[in-house]
């Protein structure tokens, strides 16, 4: 049984705090992946779980037991780095089989179990082999092996994936996957990757700056993300933010209104907010359009707008990006001059790499509160016969899901609603999760 | 003369070269001849400076006891037998084991200190680490000779540590003309240099490795002898053997701590003194023994430098 608790788990160092006051329970048999940006405490996390380092204070508890004093060979972990960190002179056999030996296990017993771990992992034959005669997904293999030999309660995973090819990173994806539906152990895994987190894990902890900042399962923190960091940090390409302020009957913005049909309580009017909004629920308004050099991006299919939209909002075209399955465009608002204008000075300021979140800045911004600089970042479907993908500058019209329009509080960033027509996200929600069962 | 003014003379020079001119240009043209026979000059010289002394043992070991007084650049006369007289008249191989012993000892013990000190000073973050190593290196360049008296006295129990309620003394312990009264000392004055090696060889190792030996199943001191040790096999044979040859080669201590008796652990130095009677010198004995007692240290370096070549840390961890 392996089941983890962090109770109230803090750890400083000479000047900084690299995690606050964690606490987590993880069930026996789960698969949690801690997921943050670099240096948000979650690789300090794992190591208290490891006994790697000594938490300030707060305690870990593995299967009941307050391990937070006990060396790591005394806690029945196993550990799988992001270096790999195989040891160099030995081959792989004696890789494996190191911490059996070191527990005097019988050799008999030894070779039969470094056997069965080669073979979950795909090794067998290359025993004799050392480290550096291998690929690094062989290497990283064999690291899982000499994880899974001891039998632990709970597996510690740090990045395991991160020095693999994208190709490599995929597969063994499934096949941890697959390994932990072998075996049935609790795995910590630890990644800053959030489509990692996303497809392997059965709850992600959502980590920042050494703070939880939710813990539940992969498509709860994608339709009901408990802040903006959250909204933000999961989902790929992240969601616009839009900055605005609640009226009598809606949110209010620079560039447009959104109603709300819907009862928020803890609210007042006039209250800064954050509008949220994920690329894949914007879409082009019916009968818009815009030119590219290969001719004009269709209306949406009909059938694809079957939520609750907003009024048109007019953008601008900036940059197209095809990414196969879906093309992400990159819109702007207009200035003040161009409203109703011809759409000739767009490109300009355009600038690809500030346009993933609508929060990052670019150097014309420092004049204020410039809301034509904001930008909304759209995903439409490819077009069969595009070629190329230059439409830089079109006016066009899009329109929100009004159904998945998240608003966040302006000075918290603590989440308000998920969507503003009457209990519509919460229920697309409930049977995203449904299906993630 | 710069190369190309060089260049230029020769090129106006026609065919009418002379020696220096044809050499010069063509070391101009293909640099790489020179660069080799300078490369042969300066190493050939080095090889006849450091292997001349050693010839020169052997034309003396080699000439009979009555020709020493006439020895050219060829032995005077044939006497192989000097190297079996060598152990004869005097147990020269007794003298040696000596030697063997407390290198070894005192080899072994600077490792395991400088092991665990090179640790602590490669890979922890602590108060006072940088002056505490400077300290240590300091230590290191302090003259033997200013130990020597002190050291003399403690180990020939003259100093008394205090008294007991009884009246009984507490007195350093009698260690001369023992193996002690040379190996500690050794490894005190050979210590700084070998936690010197090992604290840079240590530090390299990646943490991750460290952390891997601990979560398999090692404490921290396992982690230390069974992974950073063999992955510095490199470091640690520099700083044994740099070690083994200070001591099989000292001198100084070697002369004042024992009494020169062989079964009082006298090294080679006593052994090499003993040709020497009261009423005759058999300078080829000496020579003959010293080439003798090279022979463990050739060995030595030669089976050290296979393992320095090695490099046992390669691959096996990624960034």
């Amino acid at each position: 049984m392996g089941d983890v608790t962090f109770d109230n788990v803090r750890k400083e160092y000479d000047d900084t705090t690299a995690v606050e006051g964690l606490s987590l329970d993880i069930e026996d048999g789960e698969f949690v992946t801690l997921v943050g940006p670099s240096g948000c405490g979650k690789s300090t996390s794992l190591e208290t779980v490891a006994g790697l380092t000594e938490p300030t204070s707060g305690s870990i508890y593995i299967d009941g037991e307050n391990v937070t004093g006990l060396p790591p060979k005394d806690r029945d972990i196993a550990m799988v780095f992001q270096n790999i960190a195989l040891f160099p002179h030995m081959d792989v056999y004696d890789n494996i089989s190191y911490g059996l030996r070191l527990r005097d296990t019988d050799s008999d017993e030894v070779d039969r179990r470094v056997e069965e771990a080669a073979e979950m992992v795909q090794m067998e034959g290359m025993l004799d082999r050392m480290p550096d005669e291998m690929s690094g997904g062989q290497q990283q293999r064999v690291a899982i092996a000499r994880a899974i030999v001891r039998e632990p309660a709970v597996f510690l995973m740090d990045e395991p994936l991160a020095n693999l090819d994208a190709k490599l990173r995929v597969h063994m994806r499934t096949q941890l996957q697959e390994l932990h539906r072998k075996l049935d152990t609790t795995i910590i895994y630890v990644t800053h990757n959030q489509e990692e987190a996303m497809t392997m894990s059965s709850r992600i902890a959502v980590m920042n700056e050494g703070e939880l900042q939710q813990f539940d399962e992969p498509l709860e923190c994608y339709y009901h993300p408990k802040n903006r960091f959250v909204a933000g940090f999961i989902g790929s390409p992240s969601m616009n933010f839009i900055e605005g302020r609640l009226t009598d009957d809606g949110v209010e913005t620079d560039q447009f209104t959104l109603a709300i049909e819907r009862d928020l309580q803890g609210t007042e009017t006039g209250q800064a907010v954050t509008v949220g909004v994920r690329p894949e629920d914007i879409t082009l308004a019916e009968g818009a359009t815009f030119e590219t050099d290969s001719g004009p991006v269709d209306t949406q299919d009909e059938s694809e707008l079957d939520g609750t939209y907003s009024d048109p909002i007019e953008v601008v075209t900036d940059v197209l990006e095809p990414v196969g399955d879906d093309i992400y465009v990159y819109t702007r608002f207009p200035d003040e001059g161009e409203r109703g204008g011809s759409a000739t000075t767009a490109a300009a300021a355009s600038d690809a790499d500030s346009a993933t979140g609508v929060d990052t800045d670019d150097g014309s911004v420092e004049a204020g509160e410039n809301a034509s600089e904001e930008r909304l970042l759209m995903s439409i479907p490819p077009m069969p016969d595009m070629s190329t993908y230059e439409a830089e500058g079109q006016r066009t019209q899009i329109v929100l899901n009004l159904d998945m329009v998240h608003l966040f509080d302006g000075e918290t960033g603590a989440a308000i609603t998920h969507g503003l027509t009457p209990a519509a996200a919460s229920d697309r929600g409930a049977s995203a999760r449904a299906e993630g069962d | 003369m710069p190369p190309e003014t060089q260049g230029q003379t020769t090129a106006t020079g026609g065919d009418d070269k002379n020696f220096v001119e044809r050499w010069a240009s063509g070391s101009i043209s293909n640099p790489e001849r020179t660069y080799k026979v300078l490369f042969y000059i300066v190493a050939i010289s080095f090889l006849v400076t450091t292997l001349f002394p050693f010839y020169w043992l052997a034309v003396v070991a080699l000439t009979p006891q009555g020709n020493l007084t006439d020895v050219g650049l060829l032995p005077n006369g044939f006497n192989p037998s000097a190297f079996v007289e060598v152990f004869t008249t005097v147990p020269f191989h007794v003298y040696m084991l000596n030697s063997l012993i407390i290198g070894l000892l005192t080899t072994g013990l600077v490792l395991l200190l400088a092991s665990l000190a090179g640790y602590a000073f490669g890979r922890f973050e602590f108060p006072g680490r940088t002056p505490l190593m400077l300290i240590f290196l300091a230590i290191s360049y302090f003259p033997p000779a200013a130990f020597l008296l002190p050291l003399f006295e403690l180990f020939t129990a003259n100093i008394t540590f205090f008294t007991l309620p009884g009246g009984s003394e507490v007195t350093s312990p009698m260690l001369f003309n023992g193996p002690g009264a040379l190996v500690l000392p050794y490894s005190a004055l050979f210590l700084p240099l070998s936690i010197f090696i090992l604290t840079t060889f240590y530090s390299q190792i990646p943490d991750g490795l460290e952390d891997a030996a601990r979560v398999e199943g090692n404490t921290r001191l396992g982690a230390l002898f069974k992974v950073i040790m063999p992955l510095s096999a490199p470091g640690v044979a520099t700083a044994g053997v740099l070690t083994f040859i200070a001591v099989y080669n000292e001198y100084f201590f070697a002369f004042l701590m024992t009494d020169g008796r062989v079964q009082n652990w006298a090294t080679i130095v006593w052994g090499l003194l003993s040709y020497q009677g009261r009423f005759q010198t058999s300078y080829n004995l000496m020579a003959a023994a010293s080439l003798v007692g090279v022979i463990p240290i050739a060995i030595l370096v030669v089976i050290a430098q296979e393992k320095i070549v090695s490099g046992l840390t390669a691959g096996g961890l990624k960034e």
